[in-house]
């Protein structure tokens, strides 16, 4: 569905390499893309929506390539939702869905349709005539959600959509996201690691432009397992000097001792033992010692 | 959906959102305001009567009035005195001057180390004046009352203030004025109301073009303070749809309701002006509306709105265009006809003067500048779409 080569990005004005030679392959499902914050993820999602140019490399889109002659073809195919959500003040639910079903080409019988769909869909229909600065942060995402979807696209671009909203929010996004990565491309960008083991079965993790690993969860956790070790520590000097001499993902305290997690290429000290790692171990052993 | 209905559509659901922007009613509340203080300025009477226009508007005492005037209440009235060995001194002619001779002399005798004296003469000498010379209160009293009407001028000064446009008690004196037979042959010129609707419309249009582009710079800023521009720029109108329509909307409410309360003042004040044989007509506010504040507000709005796709931002944009208004909105006079008023290519304000039939003269000059300013309108449209085109994709181009 989304083929990217090489792809690299410079800005010009601050001269700051934000992508340095990155491909991934990305088809139906959701894909999710981690990384931290100014790993380059927003400047990726920026150039798969048009809003963004790339300094290098290829992208094709359905086999379109990603030039200014296509921008208006493929804006039609990807929806976008941005990491702020954002909406005119005065306008209700409702009038701001319909809004952009304008901006996206439809017809008002279409809209009409769509509309009430979507609110079905996003279960806002309580909230539909109730002003945007009246919504909930949470509700003001599914909103931004709603824009993305308004014209139906085969490719969904979702950019941070739970950073700042409450659990249970959370967890209504992802089953929306989970929903749409039945029949759509999703590609969601997040540092939230949850988010990602949750709904993604693959990814890419980015680290300060450079794409660090590409493939399924599965094979992640398989050889970040390499990098995963414990040891169980007694004396609370030792204790001190692991913590400080190493990368520790988590420790575990209970009966007079405790369990350290350490992230390391190789076996740290004699008595630590391979341990199963978490997503989240995974992405620190890719980010830090890949 | 085609560009045609797609613009529609879009223009139709802008309008709907320009009434849910708040600061849209407090311009349609500041502009109510300024337009009724300015139309109970402009629309002042016009007197049917020689002896109503001379004594309502001219200021002049009729000749029973003063007979039975005492002189301290004489000088309270009379504008021009001289002070000769301690008496208070009149200056006494006929005059027969033109509107522009008077103001001439009139300029001139306001100025230090002007040419007073030798325009005076020289008015003497066309007989444009008949000199009386210097005369105390009890002489003009001891003229009979033909000779009185006669040097009346020379006596009374018509003065206007801000609030009354026309004639006022205040101490700035109107150096051009009609006599009453001099208006009679002015009004055979043009219609009243085209006079009057010229001086309502320039003055509304500089107050206007200042509310009406904080609302558009407001409006326009508003995609990026409120971050719907990604979500806009993502979406598939096309960059020139989604500019015209937004400009169209914006540019209609602003007309619509100007044009609206316009009118409304226009017929509130008409009536005064039934008796008059000086004909006053509504299609006169018609005419002066599409030609002055509708082609000016159309630049000014696509100004506007291209400085605030430009800086993104409301601080900059209303400083720039407050820069704009101000410097390039200064009306210039003539330096040797202060009743007139000069019209300039870069000045978007065509100023001219208020004077009866003087659109004879300055008609050409102000429709040629409009059509400028139109055309001018246009480019920056074209302009502002491409520079929201480039924008659209950032680092492209």
């Amino acid at each position: 569905m989304i083929k990217i080569q090489n792809l690299s990005k410079t800005y010009r004005k601050s001269n700051v390499r934000a992508l340095d030679n990155v491909s991934l392959t990305i088809g139906r499902g959701i894909f999710g893309l981690l990384g931290n914050n100014g790993a380059g993820k927003t400047t990726l999602m920026n150039i798969l929506t048009t809003l963004v140019d790339f300094t290098q490399g290829e992208v094709y889109i359905k086999g379109i390539p990603l030039a200014p002659k296509n921008y208006m073809l493929l804006r039609k195919m990807i929806g976008y939702m941005p990491q702020e959500a954002g909406g005119y003040p005065n306008l209700s639910v409702r009038d701001t869905l319909d809004y952009f079903g304008i901006l996206n080409g439809l017809t008002a019988g279409e809209r009409k349709n769509r509309v009430s769909e979507l609110l079905n869909y996003l279960n806002l229909e309580k909230h539909a005539d109730k002003k945007f600065k009246n919504l909930s942060g949470g509700m003001k995402r599914r909103l931004s959600l709603g824009i993305a979807l308004i014209s139906d696209p085969e490719i969904l671009i979702a950019d941070e959509p739970t950073t700042g909203v409450d659990p249970s929010e959370r967890i209504k996004m992802r089953n929306l996201l989970l929903k749409l990565g039945e029949d759509k491309t999703v590609i969601l960008s997040t540092h939230i690691i949850e988010d990602v083991s949750y709904t993604c079965e693959k990814l890419a993790i980015l680290c300060e432009g450079k794409k660090k690993y590409e493939g399924d969860i599965e094979e992640l956790m398989e050889r970040a397992s390499e990098k995963i070790w414990e040891i169980e520590v007694k004396d609370e000097k030792r204790l001190k000097q692991i913590l400080e001499g190493n990368l520790v993902a988590g420790i575990e305290r209970g009966q007079g001792k405790s369990a350290v997690k350490i992230i390391s290429s190789q076996k740290p000290y004699n008595d630590a033992v391979p341990a199963a790692p978490t997503l989240e171990d995974a992405y620190i052993a890719v980010e830090r010692v890949w | 959906m085609s560009t045609y209905r797609l613009i529609l559509s879009l223009f139709g659901k802008e309008l709907k959102n320009i009434f849910k922007y708040p600061f849209t009613y407090v311009f349609m509340l500041l502009l109510a305001i300024i337009i009724w203080d300015t139309s109970t300025q402009v629309f002042q009477k016009f007197y049917a009567t020689q002896e109503a226009y001379e004594k309502e508007f001219l200021g002049y005492i009729p000749y029973q009035e003063f007979q039975s005037m005492s002189e301290q209440a004489f000088l309270k009235r009379y504008a021009r005195q001289r002070i000769n060995q301690g008496e208070a001194v009149a200056r006494i002619y006929e005059d027969r001057m033109s509107n522009e001779e008077r103001g001439r002399l009139f300029s001139a005798e306001d100025k230090t180390n002007s040419n007073f004296g030798e325009l005076y003469e020289t008015y003497c000498r066309r007989h444009k004046i008949i000199d009386y010379g210097f005369m105390n209160y009890e002489q003009i009293k001891a003229l009979s009352k033909e000779a009185y009407e006669k040097i009346s001028h020379s006596l009374y000064v018509p003065m206007h203030s801000k609030k009354n446009f026309y004639f006022g008690d205040s101490n700035e004196r109107l150096r051009y004025y009609p006599t009453y037979e001099q208006a009679k042959a002015l009004m055979k010129l043009e219609n009243l109301s085209s006079a009057i609707a010229r001086e309502y419309y320039f003055r509304i249009m500089k107050v206007l073009a200042i509310i009406g582009t904080i609302l558009i710079i407001g409006y326009w800023t508003r995609d990026y303070k409120n971050n719907v521009i990604k979500n806009i720029k993502a979406s598939n109108i096309r960059s020139y749809q989604y500019i015209i329509s937004k400009y169209l909307a914006l540019t209609a409410v602003m007309l619509s309701t100007y044009f609206v309360l316009t009118m409304f003042s226009v017929f509130i004040f008409k009536p005064q002006y039934h008796h008059l044989a000086w004909a006053f007509e509504e299609v006169d506010f018609i005419k002066y509306f599409i030609l002055l504040p509708f082609v000016t507000q159309c630049y000014l709005n696509a100004l506007a709105m291209l400085v605030s796709i430009i800086s993104k931002e409301i601080i900059f944009s209303t400083g720039f265009m407050f820069y704009y208004i101000f410097l390039f909105g200064q009306s210039t006079k003539f330096e040797n006809e202060p009743s007139q008023w000069l019209i300039k290519s870069w000045k978007y304000f065509p100023r001219c003067g208020t004077k009866l039939g003087i659109m004879a003269t300055e008609g050409t000059t102000m429709i040629v500048h409009q059509i400028g300013y139109f055309i001018i309108t246009i480019c920056i449209l074209w302009l502002t779409v491409y520079i929201w085109q480039r924008n659209r994709t950032e680092g492209s181009g």
